[in-house]
């Protein structure tokens, strides 16, 4: 496959951002290859109720 | 590729978290990970022995890669080889970000939270 990218003028005023988070990119450049990966994990039996024991001990 | 330049006149950041990278210029390889367990606890404890990350199986597991099934041939034409960006006001970046103001080749990030609510009976 073919792909061709003319890239014209490409001026921004202002840019106002909260946050950038977890595997996340914010660029004012050209890049050859991202990749970003993020997984995360919060599972039913990741509430606890019970008498406080040490988590994955050591 | 050739890469464009980056004009940026005002850049401002308040906070930079955890395995996070701020960048300006360019650069080849930016590659941050992070592991994180987040523990929230009804009443502050903290046990100096905890967080053992081998035992959850969502620190190891690989993370699928999408299968590239054709090979790509790339064009780029600048007619104008300049990014201009006046102001930029960033808040926080955390947990294996990148902002960078330049160019780059390969960004690679990774992260992966186990999140754990622990209540009194």
């Amino acid at each position: 496959m073919n792909f061709t990218v003319v890239n014209h003028n490409l001026q921004v005023g202002a840019v106002k951002i909260v946050g950038v988070s977890s595997s996340s990119v914010f660029l004012i450049g050209d890049t050859n290859t991202i990749s970003l990966s993020s997984v995360f994990d919060t599972p039913p039996e990741s509430m606890i109720i019970g008498a406080y024991v040490p988590l994955a001990p050591q | 590729m050739i890469s464009r330049y980056s004009n940026v006149n005002t850049a401002y950041v308040n906070s930079v978290g955890i395995s996070s990278v701020i960048n300006i210029g360019d650069s080849m390889e930016i590659t941050p990970s992070v592991k994180v367990l987040a523990v929230q606890r009804e009443e502050e404890r903290y046990y100096g022995s905890e967080g053992d990350l081998s035992q959850y199986e969502i620190f190891e597991e690989e993370f699928p890669q999408p299968i590239l099934y054709e090979q790509v041939t790339t064009n780029f034409f600048h007619k104008n080889p300049k990014i201009t960006v006046h102001t930029i006001n960033i808040t926080a970046i955390s947990s294996s970000a990148v902002f960078q103001i330049g160019s780059t080749k390969d960004i690679v990030c990774e992260t992966r939270t186990k999140h754990i609510r622990h209540f009194k009976d």
